[in-house]
């Protein structure tokens, strides 16, 4: 259904606001979309404060409905297809809409054609992020912008890998759980920091993360990938005892943080799982400490019984325990 | 609330009412917002529109589909969710499977001879998949180009020793499940993805199944309801995927089925019919569809004898067996249809 001249006309010039605004501004903050139901008439719905773009919600069909239809016509040859008019469509849809790949990826033909430089597309691509947070899209777009940037100008420097562990902990600060955010992490990690030293620095900064997210798993998932880099890590660079030993130090850190935050945090799935990894990390590097690992969680174990302290999930360790580690606690 | 909660009862004729007219107003903005997935919406509903019988549905929406998946194959031979939209191996999934479903891969709807070149090219050297030309890397492009190229009865077209190894590094050995990519986070939606690939391929006995299965079953909480992650809330959503898996490496029985069933009749929409994420939250084809097709597992997999409870169950699976179908736990596709196809799959039994 092809939209009316005035819906067209009202779209076009919203499309003109905001490219004022894209043209001028190049340290835009933030995008959202303001929940206002009804037009006020001749008033444009383009909000912009303190380098803060809103969108009046009542202008979302209209701007969306002609900026999908123009685009298919750009895809489909029927309408002129120039750069500019490119960039427009997809940054407006995108927008509003963070999940339409094929928008996506005709930016990313516009990088190649370089009518759209790499640093202002991760900036792009950060403005979304910050309304969308859990959106992998764009997670994939910048890791691919990233491994263009990478061909022609080599190995990002500490201050760029910096950045992108930052905007990783954003978006996992801004939503729960971001599986996207923190896959992203241990491919920047992976790829360009893989050294004993950064590895170190994430296990300090991942700390300090956990403690205030206690109930985020993925971040305990992250910190298990480092503490498993880590040993690896070790075994590259020592001989395989002293690699054990130091590896088993951050292992029994790593029991002790768990204590602690026991104790101050009741009933949390992520401990418990944390713990079993830890225990089973231990055993897999020195099997003949098996009793002495059995010993220790006994202890814990009857303590928390006694104290009557997370009783589900003392009940599902004992099982697993049972089950995985042939270890009975009767 | 206080007392004893009444449970609502499972409205099947609502939810194939509500999934044969769920499809958006032509020209809404609902509509043009989501066209970005319409090849899987597609698939999502025919599949749930079969599982309740609705042959004369399909039949009369047959042809008007097929030239929608027509329109949308590429020159690379990949498939787009919708025209003029870029192609990728998650909708060329979704397309094959809806070409199945309407035993229409014989019919040059699509050059399959293509499709099957596409979804090749998309192999790395380390066996896994791109999702599309620019790049990224899923375990759900491995089950996407498996599942597609076992349907096509092509499997033979790609590396298949490596793509197992490529799945079998994305398995988190602390709790046997699996990951997007090697070190990635557990997930469930991810574990079935691995687990189909390795079914498909004849690799499934690679997994930990004991140590699989215990982690899936603590995704359900005390509500009944299942959640794909650690610390999260439940989604109907994972009474597919993390039933289809247990049900793949034969412990489906692990699961409480009572609960699960009370969590899934609160999902329902009493007076629209569909299913939602949660109870109280809006309905969409998707969850309508992993709705029915949990049950659909809890109906005609689960062993009755380990049934947990002493209470009646808050399902008649018995009279259920009669209106909903068979799903296929690997491929999410009806049994009577993927019967025929004689795909090889394995499954492990406890």
């Amino acid at each position: 259904m092809d939209t009316s001249d005035e819906d067209t006309s009202l779209a076009k010039r919203i499309l003109r606001d905001l490219r004022i605004i894209f043209d001028r501004e190049t340290n835009l903050l933030e995008f959202d979309i303001v929940p206002v139901e009804d037009k006020t008439l001749n008033k444009s719905p383009v909000i912009f404060e303190d380098h803060r773009l809103g969108l009046e919600s009542w202008s979302i069909k209209y701007l969306y409905t002609y900026c999908y239809h123009e685009f298919l016509k750009t895809r489909s040859h029927r309408a002129r297809s120039d750069s500019a008019t490119i960039n427009e469509l997809t940054r407006t849809l995108l927008l509003i809409n963070p999940e339409l790949k094929t928008a996506w990826n005709c930016r990313k033909q516009l990088v190649i054609d370089k009518y759209l430089t790499i640093q202002d597309e991760l900036t792009f691509c950060q403005l979304l992020m910050r309304r969308r947070s859990k959106n992998m899209e764009n997670f994939t777009h910048r890791q691919w912008l990233i491994q263009m940037m990478v061909k022609t100008q080599g190995h990002p420097d500490t201050n760029f890998i910096n950045n992108e562990l930052e905007l990783c902990l954003e978006a996992a600060r801004r939503y729960q759980s971001n599986y996207y955010a923190w896959t992203y992490r241990r491919w920047v990690v992976q790829t360009y920091a893989y050294n004993l030293n950064a590895c170190l620095h994430e296990m300090a900064t991942s700390k300090a993360w956990i403690e205030r997210h206690i109930s985020d798993y993925s971040g305990f998932g992250y910190r298990q990938y480092i503490i498993v880099t880590i040993g690896s890590l070790y075994l590259d660079t020592q001989d395989k005892l002293l690699a054990y030993e130091d590896y088993e130090s951050i292992l029994v850190n790593e029991m002790d943080l768990i204590n602690d935050l026991l104790r101050i945090h009741c009933n949390r799935e992520s401990l418990y799982l944390h713990r079993r990894f830890v225990v089973s990390q231990l055993l897999s590097i020195d099997g003949s400490k098996d009793k002495e690992l059995y010993d220790r969680e006994k202890d814990f174990i009857i303590q928390y019984l006694q104290i009557g302290r997370d009783k589900l999930l003392i009940e599902r360790l004992i099982r697993w325990y049972q089950r995985f580690l042939n270890w009975n606690f009767t | 609330m206080s007392g004893p909660k009444t449970l609502p009862p499972l409205i099947l004729d609502k939810h194939k009412d509500f999934i044969m007219n769920c499809a958006p107003t032509d020209g809404s903005l609902e509509q043009t917002m989501s066209e970005h997935l319409k090849m899987s919406g597609i698939y999502w509903c025919l599949t749930a529109i079969n599982l309740l019988q609705g042959d004369e549905y399909l039949a009369n929406h047959r042809a008007e589909i097929l030239d929608l998946i027509r329109k949308c194959q590429h020159s690379s031979g990949g498939i787009g969710p919708s025209e003029n939209h870029d192609p990728h191996l998650l909708h060329t999934l979704s397309a094959i499977q809806i070409l199945t479903i309407l035993d229409a891969l014989e019919e040059d709807v699509v050059d399959i001879s293509k499709v099957v070149s596409y979804v090749k090219s998309l192999q790395q050297e380390d066996g896994s998949f791109f999702g599309d030309k620019w790049g990224e890397i899923d375990v759900r492009f491995s089950f996407g180009a498996i599942a597609t190229l076992s349907l096509l009865d092509k499997l033979d077209e790609i590396n298949v020793e490596k793509a197992v190894d490529f799945i079998m590094k994305c398995n988190n050995l602390i709790d046997g499940s699996f990951g997007s990519r090697p070190g990635s986070e557990s997930h469930a939606g991810l574990v079935y993805c691995a687990l189909g690939a390795l079914a498909l391929t004849g690799f499934l006995d690679k997994i930990d199944a004991d140590l699989l299965g215990w982690w899936l079953c603590e995704r359900q909480l005390p509500s009944g309801g299942l959640n794909g992650r650690p610390e999260k809330l439940p989604d109907l959503c994972y009474s597919w995927w993390v039933l289809a898996s247990l049900q793949m490496i034969g412990r489906l029985h692990w699961i409480d089925r009572n609960k699960l069933a009370e969590f899934i009749l609160a999902c329902q929409d009493q007076e629209t019919g569909g299913f939602s994420d949660r109870p109280g939250n809006v309905v969409d084809p998707f969850h309508t569809l992993f709705g029915i097709a949990g049950i659909s597992l809890l109906t005609h997999f689960y062993q009755t004898s380990t049934d947990q409870s002493d209470k009646p169950a808050p399902i008649d699976f018995e009279s259920v067996k009669n209106s909903i179908g068979f799903i296929n736990p690997v491929l999410c596709l009806p049994e009577t249809i993927v019967s025929k196809k004689n795909v090889k799959m394995q499954l492990l039994f406890l």
